[in-house]
């Protein structure tokens, strides 16, 4: 692994220390940690967010924004990375088949709503799909979403579309080691090299 | 009869042969550190297996022949041995522990209880 990043909440850095943080992304070996805001109106484009620097040199803090809903993506115009949520068939739709969106976050819901056409859209796109892995620890919803989960990454994986396991994390015990996580992943039948790269920061890059 | 009875019964093994290095599992040490203030009652050792029985099964369990070797409530750290074959699966495991020690993480692993500490 070259380098390993996150996505966080910003709950998490407004209630925490920095430097307390910062040591547990150094102790997880983390370089790239993506401070992500919710956005669910156009009103919260305008707030200002300012994410902290790092008084480490192997922790870099980024700015980001998680998108409630995809119809408002064409307002940002600025260059930070947006993350789509979506819960539906018909969102899931709308984002895989959008040219410009270039992250979903967790199709999952109470019903399965993603399916092989979806899949196929998502690579022909260049999307990345986009995981909470603390879905897959709370105990209220966890036996769902992780059915869900295997069954969508068994149809990304046969797609080749490139897929990321982040935390999420509002508060510190969601975090997770890298070879915690990466043991984890081997539970999905990933190959090690596979898992490497859905763990590698390269993976955001868009080719 | 019965003294020929009792020198058959001097014939019969007594003891185990020792078990060839290549035939006994090889054991991996972690000494893992948590975050949440545990009492003094908690059963460290149940919460492992019943957390690593749930994800992984019985059969599993078994055969990963997991130990607590040692457990520190100052400094919040636990030393496990497991079998070297199922480390992974070990690792895995606790990931679902969440609720149980908040935030784990591994400082050290080793092959030998001696070079952990």
């Amino acid at each position: 692994m070259k380098k390993s990043f996150d996505f966080v909440m910003d709950n998490l850095i407004e209630n925490y220390p920095i430097d307390v943080i910062t040591d547990i992304f150094n102790s997880f070996k983390i370089n790239v940690v993506y401070v992500l805001r919710e956005i669910k109106s156009k009103k919260d484009f305008n707030d200002e967010f300012i994410v902290p620097s790092s008084p480490s040199k192997n922790v870099i803090y980024k700015r980001a924004f998680l998108l409630k809903d995809p119809t408002i993506y064409h307002l940002y115009k600025g260059n930070d990375l947006i993350l789509v949520e979506s819960k539906s068939l018909k969102n899931n739709t709308y984002i895989s088949t959008n040219k410009k969106i270039n992250f979903l976050k967790d199709p999952i819901s109470d019903k399965l709503s993603f399916d092989e056409q979806n899949a196929r859209s998502c690579l022909h796109n260049k999307i990345k799909v986009v995981f909470n892995f603390n879905l897959l620890r709370c105990n209220h919803f966890r036996n769902q979403s992780i059915k869900q989960t295997l069954f969508i990454t068994n149809i990304l994986k046969e797609h080749k579309v490139d897929m990321i396991f982040a935390s999420f994390a509002k508060t510190t015990t969601d975090l997770v080691p890298r070879d915690i996580l990466f043991c984890m992943l081997k539970n999905y039948i990933f190959e090690e090299s596979l898992i490497n790269r859905v763990l590698d920061k390269d993976i955001l890059k868009n080719e | 009869m019965k003294f020929r009875l009792l020198i058959n019964m001097s014939k019969i093994k007594k003891k185990l042969n020792v078990i060839r290095p290549t035939l006994r599992h090889r054991k991996r040490y972690f000494l893992l550190t948590f975050t949440k203030e545990l009492s003094l009652n908690t059963k460290i050792y149940s919460l492992f297996l019943k957390n690593f029985e749930k994800i992984h099964g019985l059969f599993s369990l078994i055969e990963c022949n997991l130990t607590v070797m040692d457990f520190n409530f100052e400094n919040k750290t636990v030393v496990i041995r497991i079998n070297n074959n199922y480390r992974s699966l070990f690792l895995s495991s606790l990931f679902f522990l969440k609720d149980d020690f908040g935030l784990i993480s591994i400082l050290k692993e080793a092959s030998t209880l001696k070079s952990l500490k």
